[in-house]
Order: C-alpha cells, then structure tokens, then sequence
C-alpha cells in the first residue's frame, strides 16, 4: 500500500499507473469479447477478411486530408415486398446507400448466409438501381440443390456462407456494358470494364471510353423466389470495398490491423507479467538460497549462474526454435531460464549482508528456523528491489518474444505484435508505403514498455532507500 | 560461586581468507573462564577487536567455540540440539548493539514482541496478545495496546531498545545476554535503559551478561566487571572494587580514558597509553598489553603471557604484577 | 559587530571582533510534510585566541545544523533563514557558494566531520590528500609536502604516512590524518562535529589529548560537537547545551558544570554515570520534542522535573545568570535550581 501510494506521489508514476490500468481494461475487454481460438479460425483464416479491402490505411488518414471511399457493408432487413405466386412466394429486399462523386468502392461483394428450403431451391437475383433509372443485374443464380439421396428440408451457406465477388465476374461487365448503352446510347467494350467495373456501374459514359461519376441514391434490389412460403433466407449482404478501413488499415489479406492489435495485447502483457514473475520468482529464491545457505549450494548457484550469463541467448533461442517448434511456451520458457542470473547474484549479495545483522542474529537467538528467518526477516528487505526489478522485466519480456517472432520464430497460432511487424516486414510493407502495418504494433509496443519504465521509475525513489528522503526517526 | 553460567577455556579463532587459497587464523577470544552465578549481572568491558562480542555470540550458541566449553545449568551448549537447543533458546533472551537494525522494519511491534512465541510454540496462540502485552509494559512501554500497532520507524532509539527488550523477555528467560545495548541510545535513555535491565534482574531473578566498551556505564548497571583485552579477559572483580581499585594496567588506562564532566580535566592532558589495540590476526607474543603497557617489565612480558590469578579484592587478574592497591 | 566589509571587497580583519559571531541564526528544512526550522535564534560568539565552545545536544536537537550553517554544508534542503554568521568582522553568510568554497573553507573554517575517516578517497594517498588544495592554491608540490609532512609528524603519525593509503591506517591514525589535513591551511577557526565517536575510548583520549596541545599552541578557535557533556568538559572554554534547536544554557564550561542554571542541563549532567562515585545516575524521561509541531511554551516542558503552569503556554527567553552565562528558564534567574530527585 506504501509502495502504491509512493508511486502515486510522482507524476511519472501517475502516469504509469493511468496506463497500465487502461492496458489492463483493455486486455479484459479483449479476452471477454474475442472468440476463443482467435489466432486460426479467426486471424489465420482468409474467408473472414475476404470482404475487406486488403492494404488499405487507417480511417484517421481520411482527417489528413485526401478522399477515400468507406468501407460500407449493407445487410438485408425485413423484405420491402412479398408476393405470391401460386404456391411460390417472391420476397424483394432493398438495400440503399448513397454514392458521392468521390472515390468509388474499390470492390463490390456480395455473400448468401443461411438459406433453409423445403423442396425445391430457391432462385434468386441482385440488382443495382441507380439515381438515373438503370438497373444492371449483378448476380442471378440458384441456391445449391439437393445432393443426391439428400432428403428435405435443406439448408445452406449455413457454415460457410455463399460469396460472390461482383467486381470480377465478366457477366456483370456484360450487364453494365449492355444497360448503360442502351440509356445513354454509347457503345461500350465489355472487355474495358474487366475487373473494374466500379467506374461504369457509379458512372456516365461520355462516349469516349471515360466515365463521369454519377452521385445520388442507389440501392441493390434482392429479389428471391422461394417454392414454399416456409422457405427463409436468413442473411445476405453486399460489401462495398472501402480504400480506408478500421483504425489501424489492413494487411494485404484484408484482416483488421486493429483487432490483431488488439489481440496481442493480452498476449504481451501475458508474455511479459508471467515472465517477468516466474523469472524473478526463480532469480530470488535462488539467490536467497545461495546467500543463506552458502558452501556448496552456493557455489553450484553461483557457477550456474556465471555459465547462463554468458550463454548468447538469442542464437540459441533460434537454435531451440528450428528443433522443437516455434511455440509461446516454449519462448517463454527460455526466456525465464535464461533471465534469472542478474537477479540471483544481487539478491545473494543483499542476503549475505543481512545474514549477518542483528536481525538476523535476533531471529536465530529466538531459535527461528531458517525457513521463518527467510521469509520474515530476509526477504522483506528484498521485496521492494524484487519488485521493482520485476516491472523492468516486464518489457524487456515482451521486446523479446517481439524480436523473436520478428525474425519469424514466434507462435503462429497466437498473432502477436511482433508477428504482425514480421507479417508487415515479409510483405515488404515499408517499401510499399504500407507503413501502418508497422506504425500499429511498433506503437503498441512502445506505449507498453513505457508503462512500465514509468512504473519502475516511479518506484525507484520508493524502494531505495538511499534516494529515499527524509529521516528513520 | 556456584557456575549457573560456566566458561572454561573458550576460544573462538576465526580463519579470513587472504588471497586465493591461504587463510589468516584471527584469535578472536583466547582461553576465557569465567563463572557467572545466579542472578548475577556480569559486564564484559572491553574495546573493538577485544573479543567481547564474540564470547557473547559464543554464549548465544550464535558462534560456535574453537576449544574450551561453555556449560549453561549443567548442560554443555555445545552439545544441545532438537528440543534440548530449543529449550536453551527458551532459557536465554538475547538484545543487541542497533536498535535500528535489529527490529524487522516491515513488522509491527505486535509482531516482533511475538516472534518468540510464535517459533517456540510453548504458549497456545490465544494467550500471545496478553503475553505481548504483559512484555511490554514490563519495559515501561505504555500504553501496551497502542505500542502493540506501531511500526519501529516511528519510535525513538530507547524504545526501540526497549521493544527489543521486550521481545527477549516474553519468552520469560533465565539469561540475557545484551550486546551494548545501550550505544546507539541516545544519551538521556540510556540510564532508563541500565536501570530497567537492573530491575528485571532483581525482580525476575534474570541473570545477565552484558558486553560493553563503557566502563562508566557498567559501573553503575553491573554486578561484576569482566576486562577483555585482545581476546582475554585481563581483570575481573567485583564492579566497585575493579573501579576503585583497579590492579591491571589496562584496567588503569581504560579508566584514566573515560571522560568525566570535570573541570580540572581540562587543564591537563588525559593519561593515556600510547598505540591502538592489536588486531587479533597479528598479536605481539607474550603478553598482548605489553607494548603499550607503561610498566612493563623488559624480558618478561614479551614472552610470558599471563595466567589468571585470584585478585585481592575478589575476583581474577591476568598480569606478571598483580599492581598494588590503590 | 558590524560588517566591516561590504560583500565582494578584500575582506579586512578587524583585530577586535571576536573570531566567530552567530547572531539569531535560523536554519530550515523543507520536508515532505513541511518545513521544518531545527535551528530557532541561535546566538553565540567565539572569542579570538584560542578559545574552544562546545555545543552540546541529543540526536536531532539542531547542533549539528548550527555547525553545518557555518561551514555551509547544509544538506539540499537545508537553509539559512535568518540570522548573521560573521567571521573576524566579515560577514560570511553574505558571500556566495562559490566564493565561500574558495577564500573560507578548509582556509579559514576547516571542518572535520562526523565519521571522518569515511571522508578519505581509498584510492588517494594520504600525501596526495592532504596536498590537495594547497597545490590547487599554488603552492609548489615540494612546498606542500613539507608542509603535510611536518603536519602528520605534529598530529603523531609516523614517517612514510603520508605514502600510504587509507585502507592501511587504522581508526586512530585515520582520524589524525584528517586532522592534519585540516590543518593545511592554517585555518583561524577548525570545526569538530563528533570527531572522536567512532572511536575506542582509549584512543579518543590521544585524539582528545592532541587537540588540547593544537588548541594551546596555535591558538585556534574551536567549535566542537558533541552528545557528550563529559567529553566536551575536556576541551572546551565554554559550553552551550542545545535542546530543540535552541540554545537552552551557554556559559563557562567551570560554572555551567558546577552550577547549571537550567533544568535541561541539570538532567544531562546528572544522567553521565560518573565512574568514581557510587551514585546512580539520575534520569531523563521522554524523548526530545517533534519540532514539525508547534509548542507554545517551553520546549522542555514535557520532560522537565520542575515544571509549573507558565512553562507550558509561555516561552522562556535566555537570561543572563553570571558573567558569560545565559540560561533560559523561568527559574534560571532566582539563583541554583531546587533540587530534583531520580
């Protein structure tokens, strides 16, 4: 409580303590609201991130200037027109949205969720309704079948929903070419349009092969003909590709930089607080052991000690990597075995020094054995630098497994920040002007390691009492 | 004198190591015998390097001794183990010099006055608090309660002594071996301090030794006075008759050392012995003193060292001439 | 008493100020929980010639403030809030830092502090030590080892002492090379804060007996700390018994032992156990006062034996009983204290 409240007195520890509390919110947060197995069936799996724009900056660059088209995703709501037909039923759902004479979404998708029929499968049509009266079909197909020997009712795109990507089928090339020709009287090349045919469908041809933007409301019209009236369509949408997306950007496979971000920050201070303990955990007994008991315990510590020390550490964290698998655990495991000497040698030293003061010598003429003169009269004098020395720790733990998933080593089932900066350096994001692949996570490991310092700043003062002001009265 | 406490022959050599592989043997304390009777405070008086410490560690079973044998009501210390060394512990309180070192800065006084009680498991746990309590107002401190919460770094010198005292004393001892305990007390406490050890050793029957380099002090708190000089305990008498007439040399030059508030003391240079105590790594042979020694006796003191012989006044001196009476 | 210079000219020593004047000197410490003033109006001269004063005083009572406010070697939250310190006629407390460091310390005040010889470099020769500022006043090496040399001879260390390093000294000689080394300069006045409390009591008397023999021979002015009246009794003229960071008793060191006129004073000189009587030293409850506090009468009220009403709500000033002699009680005037029993 002394010691929090110590920490308090400085601005640097207010600071830090602020930090680590939001870190430590947001790291619940995360944990709560992530789906478990987020690192392979969500991060690792192209299908979820196969609707984002794929290398686009953060949102926040559109405050810098520049305009760039949002990221507009349009789910189906309640139908605006049902209608039988006999026994068939037609349902119409409108999705509106509306197109400035900005930038153009930079893909259009759409994608079928669940699909339950009775008999015979449902058909069904998209639309694109512009301002001046055009409709260009965009999809028309039928929902998939019954295999043979499947037997009713069925149901669909359920696990793995149904997508189509507008902005790559020649058919819809075709569809524009042919409506706005007839409108505006033009001829157009369908083969102009391919793979980009964003500029026709929110455009005017000018006859000269170029478009003028045409702004305005548009909607996509979804019309559905079911056989049975008991047949649901659960969920569809239509994704307009933004060129910005998320407050982090995206990576060439479209994934949300935020959430990985976001993900990895339970991991690093996981990383770094467990770290961080178990090795000062380890380096203070070790080193309260070898003081106190001295001879050949101590001699044994000592010398493992000195050999661990000077043990190069990354070559043979690379080395245990390549032979046993790059997994978290592990990284961690060598991390701490490797991280305990420093420790271990100061805290013999303090021990040695109190083992022999009148405290000591006190407990020990009560006849105190030497389990009780450890722990109530040794190590409380060396709480306060254990402590402290844990904190610094912290960071250091973190950069570590940073560095190491950085040269590739880390754990590809839990994406952390220095697996996202490795991604980013892969690709070559700096050298494609991607550099908000590396801004995000080099950002967050830096706000991180600074809590920290701050905390074992802050606490420096509090602990030691050579800095400590004031008297011992 | 009936030997409650009984040295005989204790010596404590310690090995320093020099370099690499070759040790210094260190005679610490050489060939000391003393008997200590029932309820008697002992004052071991001496200056840094003399020893005196160490036999108190050595009495404390802190140290262990080198040759000779120290028996405590019968039982050789050396021997004692498992129950029987819990036992001596029980049997002997211990204070030392550093109120400040000595009292675990992250515990209460509750706390440390219960160490003992709570390591020995004697008493049930129920009755520590009023024991605690019962200790401390046996060193004056009160209120008990209120005492009982505090930490030690909001307490003056004295009553930190006074606390560790205290937690000597609540494990009820027949011993209390006191390592200067008043020398880092300010002096306006330290006569409270002498005068309350004096009390609890005639009310509790308690017997004490005690281990100081202030003669002045163990004049006035102690029974009988036991001079040590470079591992030996060169004179030991009765503590008026060793003052006031002192018969070995360096008893002499101790005395003419300390300084009273006396205005004549001014005007004339204090009558001291030349040179500083040896270091027990290096003693010069024969008698230890004789270098310094101002009425050493050429050819005898450099080989012959002392045996101890009775003394006129009582008790035991070590020194070729037993000096004349003052 | 006047400052005879204005600050920033040649100093002129005027032959008939006294060699020290501390007149109503406060001294303030800026803690966590306020400011604290340990030194409150404290006054005291230092006459020419030879003259010792000892300041006497319990842990924390502000005796070693006093001093520190002369030499300036207050701690970093220390200052002197009020008062003069006047040296020879010239106002010390009106130079700067720097120019005290350069034309007063160590060349007219030199201390030695508490635990001196923590204050030796282990790396340094006691010669290069000792040679140190005077070959940084220009003084030629040869000059400034002979003159260290003869010092170390004068202060009792052997030949050859000043090649050696401190490690190899003991306690004793260490003290008595710092003791030469304060001596380099000449200084008009040497300040002794606890000079021999690390000390065995065998070897305090030689360093004791040596600054009796400096005292007399080069007739310089001594301010000498110390917790030990008794101690103080054997070197100083004069003495003045702090308590609370006041001056409580300050007179000849004859007359303040033989007949104290304040009830503090009383109890200190009656708590020494006397080593050639069989009278039991008297007591002194209680502990010094917490100075974070105000106390609206006496300081030492809370301890004293004779206290009465007026002592608590009214603070006693110092008055003077005897010819050099002040004490500050309400009783010190009506003549000798009424005995007090314990």
């Amino acid at each position: 409580m002394a010691l929090l409240r110590g920490v308090l007195s400085s601005g640097v520890g207010r600071a830090g303590v602020a930090l680590l509390l939001s870190l430590v919110v947001l790291s619940i947060g995360v944990v709560l609201t992530f789906p478990p197995g987020f690192g392979l069936t969500r991060w690792g799996d192209p299908a979820v991130w196969a609707d984002n724009p794929k290398a686009v900056p953060p949102v926040w660059t559109n405050v810098l200037g520049g305009s760039a088209a949002e990221h507009r995703t349009l789910s189906i709501g309640a139908p605006v027109d049902v209608r039988q037909s006999g026994p068939a039923e037609l349902r119409t759902w409108e999705l509106p949205f509306a197109q400035g004479t900005g930038a153009l979404p930079t893909f259009l998708s759409f994608t079928l969720g669940r699909v339950d029929y009775a008999g015979r499968p449902p058909s069904y049509r998209l639309l694109l309704v512009r301002p001046d009266g055009v409709e260009i079909p965009l999809v028309r197909d039928v929902v998939r079948g019954p295999r043979p020997g499947e037997t009713g009712p069925y149901v669909r795109y359920a696990d793995e929903p149904y997508r189509v990507l507008i902005s790559s089928d020649p058919a819809v090339t075709e569809e524009a070419a042919d409506a706005l020709g007839a409108q505006y009287g033009v001829t157009i090349d369908p083969a102009s349009l391919r793979g980009r045919p964003e500029v026709a469908l929110f455009g005017v041809p000018d006859g000269a092969g170029g478009y003028t933007p045409l702004a305005g409301d548009y909607r996509f019209r979804l019309a559905f003909a079911f056989a049975d009236p008991a047949d649901v369509l659960a969920e569809a949408k239509v994704v307009l590709g933004g060129s910005v997306y998320g407050w982090a950007g995206t990576d060439t496979q479209g994934r949300d930089l935020m959430e990985g971000l976001l993900f990895g920050l339970p991991i690093a201070l996981l990383i770094g607080i467990s770290a961080a303990f178990v090795s000062t955990a380890i380096g203070t007994a070790l080193g309260l052991i070898s003081g106190f008991k001295g001879g050949r315990i101590d001699l044994l510590i000592q010398g493992a000690a000195d050999i661990i020390n000077n043990v190069p550490l990354l070559p043979l964290l690379i080395f245990m990597v390549f032979v046993l698998g790059s997994q978290l655990w592990l990284i961690l495991l060598v991390l701490v075995a490797f991280s305990w000497p420093g420790l271990t040698i100061t805290i013999r030293s303090m021990v040695l020094g109190l083992s022999t003061g009148s405290e000591v010598e006190a407990a020990r003429a009560l006849g105190a054995s030497t389990g009780r003169i450890l722990r109530k009269h040794i190590f409380p004098h060396t709480a306060p630098f254990v402590v402290t020395q844990m904190i610094f720790f912290v960071p250091g733990a973190i950069l570590a497994e940073a560095g190491l998933s950085f040269l590739g080593l880390g754990d590809p089932s839990l994406p952390t920040w220095g697996q996202i900066l490795e991604d980013g350096f892969r690709t070559g994001a700096v050298f494609l002007g991607y550099w908000w692949w590396v801004l995000g996570p080099g950002l967050a490991l830096v706000i991180t390691s600074v809590t920290f310092m701050l905390l074992a700043i802050a606490l420096e003062p509090v602990v030691n009492p050579r800095l400590r002001g004031g008297d011992r009265g | 004198m009936s030997g409650f406490i009984s040295l005989d022959g204790v010596s404590v050599d310690f090995h320093v190591r020099r370099g690499l592989f070759a040790t210094t043997p260190v005679h610490a304390v050489r060939g000391v015998s003393l008997e200590i009777a029932r309820g008697e405070h002992v004052a071991i008086v001496g200056e840094s390097g003399s020893g005196k410490t160490t036999l108190g560690r050595a009495l404390l079973r802190l140290q262990a001794v080198s040759a000779g044998r120290i028996v405590v009501d019968g039982d050789p210390i050396a021997d004692l183990a498992g129950d029987d060394l819990m036992r001596f512990r029980r049997r002997v309180g211990a204070i030392f010099q550093d109120p400040y070192a000595s009292l675990s800065p992250y515990m209460r006084v509750r706390e440390i006055v219960a160490e003992g009680l709570v390591v020995h498991g004697t008493v049930p746990a129920a009755e520590h608090e009023a024991r605690v309590l019962a200790a401390l107002e046996a060193v004056r401190l009160s209120p008990a309660a209120e005492i009982a919460d505090r930490f030690p770094h909001t307490m003056s010198g004295g009553q930190r002594q006074r606390v560790a005292i205290a937690r000597a004393m609540v494990l009820e001892p027949e011993i209390l071996v006191a390592d200067e305990p008043v020398s880092m007390v300010d002096a306006s406490s330290r006569v409270e301090i002498l005068a309350l050890l004096r009390e609890l050793q005639v009310s509790r029957g308690l017997t004490i030794v005690s281990v100081t380099h202030d003669l002045a002090s163990a004049r006035h708190s102690a029974d009988r006075i036991a001079v040590m000089y470079a591992g030996r305990i060169v004179e030991e008498g009765p503590a008026a008759s060793l003052v006031d007439d002192p018969r070995h040399p360096y008893t002499r030059a101790l005395l003419a050392a300390v300084p009273e508030p006396d205005p004549a003391n001014r005007l004339r240079d204090r009558a001291v012995v030349p040179g500083e105590p040896p270091s027990p790594a290096a003693l010069p042979p024969g008698c230890a003193f004789h270098p310094r020694c101002p009425v050493a006796i050429a050819g005898t003191c450099e080989v012959t060292d002392p045996a101890a012989t009775p003394r006129s006044g009582g008790g035991q001196v070590a020194c070729v001439r037993e000096l004349p009476g003052a | 008493m006047s400052p005879l210079t204005p600050a920033g000219e040649t100093p002129v020593t005027d032959p008939a100020a006294p060699l020290l004047s501390v007149e109503g000197l406060a001294v303030e410490y800026t803690t966590a929980r306020g400011v604290v003033r340990s030194v409150d109006g404290v006054s005291f001269t230092l006459k020419t010639g030879g003259e010792a004063l000892g300041l006497i005083g319990e842990s924390g009572s502000g005796k070693t403030s006093i001093t520190s406010a002369v030499t300036r070697l207050l701690p970093r939250n220390g200052r002197v809030a009020e008062g003069r310190i006047v040296l020879a006629g010239e106002e010390v407390s009106r130079l700067s830092d720097e120019e005290f460091r350069k034309r007063i310390r160590w060349s007219r005040i030199a201390v030695v502090v508490q635990g001196a010889m923590a204050s030796l470099n282990p790396v340094l020769r006691v010669g290069d030590q000792g040679t140190e500022r005077l070959r940084a006043d220009g003084v030629a090496r040869r000059d400034a080892e002979a003159r260290f040399a003869a010092l170390l001879d004068r202060v009792g260390l052997p030949r050859g002492t000043e090649k050696r390093y401190p490690h190899e000294l003991s306690g004793g000689m260490k003290q008595r090379a710092v003791i030469a080394m304060a001596l380099t300069h000449d200084p008009q006045l040497l300040v002794l804060d606890e000079p021999t409390s690390a000390l065995d009591v065998s070897i305090q008397a030689q360093i004791m007996n040596l600054l009796k023999e400096l005292k007399r021979e080069r007739g310089i002015g001594m301010l000498f700390i110390t917790h030990d009246l008794g101690l103080a009794s054997d070197l100083c003229d004069r003495v003045a018994v702090v308590y609370g960071g006041q001056i409580r008793e300050i007179g000849g060191t004859d007359a303040l032992l033989a007949g104290p006129r304040d009830p503090y004073t009383e109890r200190l000189l009656a708590s020494i156990p006397r080593i050639r009587s069989a009278e039991a030293p008297g007591f002194l409850p209680g502990a010094p006062p917490d100075l974070r506090v105000a106390i609206p009468g006496c300081r030492f009220a809370a301890r004293c034996p004779l206290v009465f009403d007026r002592c608590r709500t009214e603070a006693p000033d110092l008055v003077t009983v005897g010819e050099g002699h002040d004490a500050r009680c309400f009783l010190s005037a009506d003549g000798p204290l009424p005995a007090v029993r314990g």
